[in-house]
């Protein structure tokens, strides 16, 4: 075992390899204030990676209901089962242990088993609402019944779990973007990484008989373009680009502004300690404790920012980027009317004005003789 | 009060059992969590003999080597790493265990080990010069055939053997010599509890094979995988260069092991066709395959039967069965064979071999494998075993219904294996 420094928990913490940074980690922020669940990403997914015999039940992103939803079924109660205490200090300081910490003897990490039931039901809890409705709720004050949707791809995570339990590892994160991968030809199929992935991102094929996991879209993005499940998200809920946590946070990197900057978007289940770089803008109007369980300490402060995210016009021209380009934003400016993205070699590459002009026409239109709508 | 009282309580305990020096309960945590790799006064095993070791190291150093021999590598301790060099770099896994429980494996250790002699040889650091330069210019060590409990004797056998007769008479001629097995708890991940006991061994000698016939209880037969599923499995270890014995868990860096290993769901393949989606879950339903549009049937644009993965490899959907596209030997999908040739040079090195000539045959019946695996040897590949009359050979048997799989196995220590006259 070595002691690695989580930076999400704010404490060293074992791991069992060293502590290898990537150059740069590949970094997603998702708004699920934004999210409408229309499973777009997830069939964008699904038709590019794992269309093929055996991987009919694997879901390198889905898109589940909070709080009753999940994929595979239950699987982060069952690894909050796996963690006992979880409590956090007062200056957000982990106190409880992470899956890598009082291990089972003979165990790298905590883990569970999903059975092939788990796996039965992509969309088990679908739209479904904590608590009932009384009559007449609905249509006055804020609603008190709730719900969310949470879309989940692999973390790509700085200490990953999957990757701590091979015993062949056959598993590995790319030295030039932190990318996660699991060795299509060295596997042997032991199952030991669906085991250890708390969040239950690494499947087992039943017909090449080894595990698969979600490669963020690599080819693309060593060409220099956001990963598919980003790209076509009709919500423009999602960013994908790079982060650096060995060096200080870039003011005009979109993803270090909104992530460790404004910290706005934060990790999903941190206690984990796998610390994942898939950073959710937690839903502003679910209750709290749920909140506080799900993404730490940081709640109520990216909550705070996001209601006046409005008057922050550097952080408001950072999220006006989100899918408006294929290409990964490296750097951006907030110029007067528009945010301006740049990619690596700082060619500007996206260009999204703050309001969407107006463009107003007559409602008589000579030239075709008839009325006209206009239609914002 | 209460709060400081308690830890009060736990402190004079574990003082008070400390020097109890409980030696049964130090037999008993150490036939469960040393005694795989550890003898007391038989010599080496997987680490080293612990005779006398209390008499060599003091509490301290033993009890920090326990915990985390890592550790103490790591942070450069003359002798932890002198062992760990000495041992092939094998890592002796960390040791959850309590300051009391530690007492009680020295205590026992102790109690079995002799007195120390009255010291009138030289000092220790001159002679172990001495040894390192003794081991450079002598001959190899010689290799102990002494294990009298672990002997299996091989008949030798003009015909031919067929791996599927698994009651020719030349079977029923062979010696049967029954191994025990135990619960890997060596590398990680461990397996946590044995439910197989041993495994009984039939050896067959024919120029440049090596047939063997095990059989071993086993309540339930496993032939499938699946997220959730485990099969049934079964290998053979034999060292490649019998003048240097490797390591018999998976061999060691610079020590090779020439393994055949045969899974049930192999056999199932061969027995049956290769094991597709539809014998799994024969309810399952696809809308479309990309790339296997053409395969539809036109007027109800559904498939009218399975498109099956042995058909898939031929088309321009190949690519979308990753395991199979990479050449992963697990993914193969015409298995003529239910076993596989792989060599080891420690834990998580298993490589399949180029060439695959073993074979293989198992059947299950009454609650009891029975599995014969012929193996190729002598025959001058670099890979496989080769040997005069005498050879080691170690075993492993996977119980899939207890969710058995990769290093989550039963293992037996190297046999001697003579071959007969």
């Amino acid at each position: 075992m070595s002691k690695v420094f989580n930076t999400q928990l704010k404490r060293e913490m074992n791991y069992p390899y060293e502590d290898a940074k990537p150059k740069k980690q590949i970094t997603y922020v998702f708004d699920t204030n934004k999210c409408i669940a229309c499973q777009t990403c997830t069939v964008a997914c699904k038709t590019t990676w794992t269309s093929g015999k055996g991987e009919e039940t694997i879901f390198f992103n889905n898109v589940e209901t909070k709080p009753y939803g999940g994929y595979p079924q239950k699987w982060d109660v069952n690894t909050l089962k796996e963690l006992k205490d979880q409590q956090w200090d007062s200056n957000g300081v982990y106190k409880g242990q992470t899956v890598f910490e009082e291990t089972a003897a003979g165990e790298r990490v905590n883990g569970w088993r999903p059975t092939e039931r788990n796996y039965a039901y992509p969309n088990i809890g679908e739209d479904e609402v904590l608590g009932t409705l009384d009559k007449g709720a609905f249509f006055s004050g804020i609603h008190n019944v709730w719900m969310f949707y949470l879309a989940r791809i692999c973390n790509h995570c700085s200490y990953p779990a999957c990757l701590a339990a091979c015993p062949r590892k056959a598993i590995y994160k790319r030295e030039e973007d932190g990318i996660v991968l699991i060795d299509q030809s060295r596997c042997r199929g032991y199952k030991e990484c669906v085991k250890a992935c708390p969040y239950k991102k690494t499947f087992y094929n039943m017909v090449t008989r080894v595990s698969e996991k979600c490669i963020g879209c690599y080819p693309l993005i060593e060409k220099g373009e956001q990963p598919r499940c980003v790209t076509t998200c009709i919500g423009k809920i999602r960013m994908q680009g790079f982060m650096e946590d060995t060096k200080a946070p870039r003011k005009d990197n979109p993803i270090d502004m909104i992530v460790r900057i404004r910290q706005l978007a934060l990790p999903l289940y941190p206690q984990f300690g796998t610390q994942p770089n898939v950073y959710y803008v937690p839903p502003i109007h679910v209750p709290k404790d749920f909140l506080y369980q799900m993404f730490g300490p940081g709640v109520d402060k990216a909550i705070e920012i996001y209601r006046n995210m409005k008057d922050d016009r550097e952080l408001l021209a950072a999220f006006l980027l989100f899918g408006n380009t294929p290409k990964i934003i490296h750097s951006y400016r907030a110029e007067e009317n528009f945010a301006v993205g740049y990619n690596e070699r700082g060619d500007e590459v996206v260009r999204v004005p703050y309001s969407e002009p107006v463009f107003m026409r007559p409602h008589w239109d000579e030239t075709h003789q008839t009325y006209r709508h206009n239609t914002p | 009060m209460k709060k400081i009282i308690f830890p009060a309580i736990i402190i004079c305990t574990a003082f008070w059992n400390g020097y109890s020096q409980n030696t049964a309960m130090g037999e008993k945590i150490f036939k469960t969590t040393c005694s795989p790799c550890h003898h007391i006064g038989k010599g080496k095993l997987v680490g080293p003999d612990l005779s006398g070791v209390t008499y060599r190291r003091t509490e301290k150093w033993l009890g920090s080597f326990i915990r985390s021999s890592q550790t103490m590598i790591k942070n450069n301790d003359a002798a932890a790493v002198k062992l760990f060099n000495e041992f092939n770099k094998l890592v002796m896994p960390d040791q959850n265990l309590s300051d009391t429980q530690i007492k009680d494996i020295l205590a026992y250790i102790k109690a079995n080990s002799p007195a120390p002699a009255i010291k009138t040889q030289a000092p220790s650091a001159p002679k172990e010069k001495q040894t390192t330069n003794v081991a450079k210019s002598a001959p190899p060590p010689v290799i102990e055939w002494v294990h009298a409990e672990h002997q299996i004797k091989a008949i030798r056998s003009a015909e031919g053997i067929d791996p599927k007769s698994l009651n020719a008479d030349i079977w029923k001629n062979a010696p049967a010599k029954k191994i025990p097995v135990a619960a890997q708890k060596v590398a990680y991940p461990n397996l946590h509890k044995a439910t197989v006991d041993e495994i009984t061994v039939k050896t067959v000698y024919r120029e440049n094979q090596l047939a063997f016939l095990i059989e071993w209880n086993d309540s339930s037969k496993n032939t499938e995988v699946d997220a959730d599923k485990f099969c049934d499995q079964l290998a053979v270890q034999l060292p490649v260069d019998v003048n240097d014995i490797p390591n018999y868990m998976m061999g060691n860096q610079g020590g090779k092991v020439h393994i055949v290993h045969w899974k049930a769901i192999w056999q199932e393949d061969c027995e049956k066709g290769f094991r597709d989606v539809l014998d799994l879950h024969p309810n399952m339903w696809v809308d479309v395959y990309p790339g296997l549009e053409s395969y539809l049937d036109r007027s109800k644009r559904i498939y009218s039967q399975d498109i099956h993965a042995e058909l898939i490899v031929e088309t321009s959907a190949f690519g979308t069965m990753p395991g199979t596209y990479s050449k992963n030997p697990m993914s193969l999908i015409k298995r003529k064979v239910p076993v596989e040739e792989a060599n080891a040079e420690g834990f998580g090195t298993l490589a399949t071999q180029e060439t695959q000539s073993a074979s293989g045959w198992g059947e299950w019946r009454e609650g009891k494998w029975r599995v014969c695996i012929i193996i190729p040897v002598n025959t001058g590949n670099i890979f496989k075993a080769s040997f005069k009359d005498k050879t080691k050979v170690a075993f492993a048997v996977w119980d899939g219904g207890n969710q058995n799989i990769g290093g989550r196995k039963h293992y037996t220590q190297w046999a001697d294996l003579f071959i007969e006259k």
